[in-house]
């Protein structure tokens, strides 16, 4: 057996209603048959008596006649119908039934033409003497009853049915309102937002305690966060400051008259720092780009003219550089977003690309449209790099053996995979031709407004 | 002891022009403060070092200064809360923010409370008096409307996308003109890559290949007319200057 489908509220909340609504309408229906059965064992049994009183000490034909007589003389008519026949000859009656019934018990309706009766039981008894005596009871004292035992059975059980299934449904909007709260708080926090709260409704019900729980868990995540920032911008500042001191010093040095033979060394010196310190500004970048601030301040703007512009204002560095540039096509495509962000992300991409392709290399940058998102591909058609290599090139530091010659600090693609998160986009590496070798594609896709 | 030495008209960077500029610095980094004030002092500045920043609050009653260097984190108080009661209490004087902090949000906090520029350390000591320069003329009356520029032989007229040399059109690039533009604009004076990168590119990060050097070559290849000098002067290590 599969119990996996249970897993899902609606569907455990429609296989109940189903079973429920099965069960209740087979109760109504036991209900209704015991009901007409208990009846009919009570007509039966009284037209037994009735019999048993008729036929004591087995009387002749006459004096049953004269027995029904006096007894339907006796009583007004219509409770117990009485047929006395002898071979079609009537010899005592009340009731005039337009056929023949069976002989023993049989269930009547109102198509034997007796009026007044819409149900009823009849039994049919042949004497030696050959006479048919016919007793009919009716188990329907009132018209059309049974058309009103059906209605208030179908509102009784009816009534239960829709209270049921309204609680089940009232009771999976409830859970899945309070799932649907969790779920986008959590949603929140994966985009950078670290003081989403979930809504608590309701603080001594299980629900909202335990959304207190959840948000006391975010309360002390966000502490922790605050606290590791406050580190990294004291590292920040305590690495960089004494950095640059040493910058500064070398650069004293270097103006001096005496450390002209040392030229070289020194400029290597100053350049090492430097690689140092432009090391530091990505991590920053990366953590600020991760704390998701810059979210307060995104915009409506197209990212067609916005790539178009950044990538033409550096046209001529990649051309210097000895690739060529591919621009378009440019279809508009509004997003929101950090502009300052997004030109340097764009800037990092198409660096990255020069960086790390040989001269000659084509290199294009294009903006699409593909069902609601907005499509930015920087390709070229250098080396590429392999699907094995992909999660390594996106992880911080992670150069590929493949690039430690090329210049950089291994946080080009790390830094744009988290602007690219802080937009709400996803960050994909593909091989431009389609096949290893064929270069590298980077597509951003970020949702349109 | 007015800012006038730094009127934009003087014709080239001669080092006697900030003999008479007054800098103070409120660093409580002595070692960085020591640096800068024997760098500054070099380039003829007349400087003072401050890092307690309740003293800078009463040594700006007593002395005028021309530009003051402000750190942003400074021992007992923010360097922006420091700003923000100078520019309470009515002083005027250009601030630029030093900082380790190179975060936009905090950049654009810095500059909402009143300083002139913001600068991220480390720094080179070429770029720090290039910005102090820039701020000082920035605060000097400016000449007419920015709408046509002009140095030398060069005329731009940005709102109409046009540029002659010597009387000839020159076809530029949109970026290739902004970059002009600004260069002519500070005609006389070094502009460094960093503050050519913010100005044109509008960039607040440093990119890993020679965007500027790509640019500058390209405005020189299209400013060439036969026998007339290179207007642009590569500073070397430094920057540029349009030479006027």
């Amino acid at each position: 057996l599969n119990f996996s489908v249970f897993r899902s509220l609606r569907a455990i909340s429609i296989a109940f209603i189903v079973m429920l609504s099965i069960a209740t309408v087979c109760t109504g229906v036991a209900v209704y048959i015991g009901l007409v059965k208990a009846i009919d064992g009570a007509v039966d049994r009284r037209l037994q008596s009735e019999r048993w009183e008729l036929l004591q000490r087995d009387p002749d034909a006459r004096e049953l006649a004269r027995r029904i007589k006096s007894e339907t003389g006796l009583r007004d008519s219509g409770d117990i119908g009485y047929l006395l026949e002898h071979r079609g000859q009537i010899l005592a009656q009340n009731i005039r039934p337009n056929r023949r019934l069976p002989v023993g018990i049989s269930t009547v309706g109102s198509n034997i033409g007796v009026p007044g009766l819409t149900r009823g039981r009849a039994l049919v008894t042949e004497r030696p003497d050959g006479t048919t005596l016919t007793l009919i009871i009716e188990s329907e004292p009132i018209d059309s009853h049974d058309a009103h035992r059906t209605i208030i059975l179908s509102a009784g059980f009816g009534t239960i049915l829709v209270l049921v299934v309204v609680g089940v449904l009232a009771l999976g909007l409830a859970v899945r309102h309070n799932i649907a709260a969790l779920r986008g708080t959590a949603e929140t926090i994966f985009e950078g937002d670290l003081s989403a709260r979930v809504p608590v409704v309701g603080q001594n019900s299980s629900f909202g305690r335990q959304a207190e729980a959840f948000n006391r868990m975010l309360d002390r995540i966000e502490d922790l966060m605050e606290s590791l920032r406050g580190v990294s911008n004291d590292i920040a500042h305590d690495l960089r400051t004494p950095l640059a001191r040493l910058r500064g010093k070398l650069g004293v040095i270097l103006d001096k008259p005496e450390a002209a033979p040392l030229q070289a060394e020194l400029a290597e010196a100053m350049a090492e720092s430097d690689d140092l310190l432009a090391m530091f500004g990505a991590i920053l970048r990366i953590a600020e780009v991760e704390g998701g601030e810059a979210r307060a301040q995104f915009e409506p703007l197209d990212l067609a003219e916005l790539a178009k512009e950044t990538a033409q204002s550096i046209d001529a560095m990649v051309t210097d550089s000895g690739r060529t540039m591919r621009l378009g096509p440019w279809h508009a495509a509004p997003v929101q977003g950090d502009r300052r962000l997004l030109v340097q992300l764009i800037v990092n991409l198409v660096e990255n690309a020069v960086n790390h392709t040989p001269a000659g290399t084509t290199i294009s940058v294009s903006v699409e449209r593909r069902d609601r998102n907005a499509l930015l591909i920087v390709a070229d058609d250098g080396p590429g790099i392999s699907e094995a290599d992909r999660a390594l090139a996106l992880r911080r530091f992670g150069r590929l053996d493949a690039s430690r010659h090329f210049p950089g600090h291994g946080l080009g693609l790390p830094l744009v995979d988290a602007m690219v998160r802080l937009h709400r986009g996803q960050l994909a590496l593909a091989h431009a031709g389609g096949h290893a070798g064929s270069g590298l594609l980077v597509s951003v896709c970020l949702p349109l407004e | 002891m007015s800012p006038q030495s730094a009127a934009p008209q003087s014709a080239t960077e001669a080092p006697d022009r900030s003999k008479d500029l007054a800098v103070l610095i409120v660093e409580d980094d002595a070692a960085l403060a020591t640096i800068l004030r024997t760098q500054l002092s070099d380039r003829g500045y007349r400087v003072d070092t401050l890092a307690d920043p309740r003293a800078a609050l009463s040594g700006l009653a007593k002395t005028r200064y021309d530009v003051i260097l402000l750190d942003r984190m400074l021992p007992g108080m923010d360097g922006v809360e420091l700003l923000r009661r100078f520019r309470g209490e009515g002083i005027e004087t250009p601030v630029i923010l030093l900082t380790a902090l190179g975060r936009t949000p905090e950049r654009v906090e810095g500059l909402d409370s009143g300083a002139d520029d913001y600068v991220v350390k480390p720094f080179e000591i070429d770029e720090l008096d290039a910005r102090i320069r820039a701020v000082l003329r920035r605060r000097a009356p400016s000449e007419s409307d920015n709408s046509t520029l002009s140095a030398g032989d060069v005329v731009v007229s940005i709102l109409h996308h046009r540029v002659t040399r010597a009387g000839v059109a020159i076809d530029l690039q949109k970026t290739e003109l902004r970059l002009l533009a600004e260069l002519v604009r500070e005609a006389g004076n070094v502009l460094t890559r960093p503050m050519l990168l913010e100005r044109v590119w509008g960039y607040d990060f440093t990119p890993t290949t020679n965007i500027v050097e790509a640019y500058i070559l390209r405005l020189r290849q299209r400013l060439q007319i036969p026998g007339m000098p290179d207007p642009i002067v590569t500073v070397r290590g430094v920057g540029y200057m349009f030479r006027p």
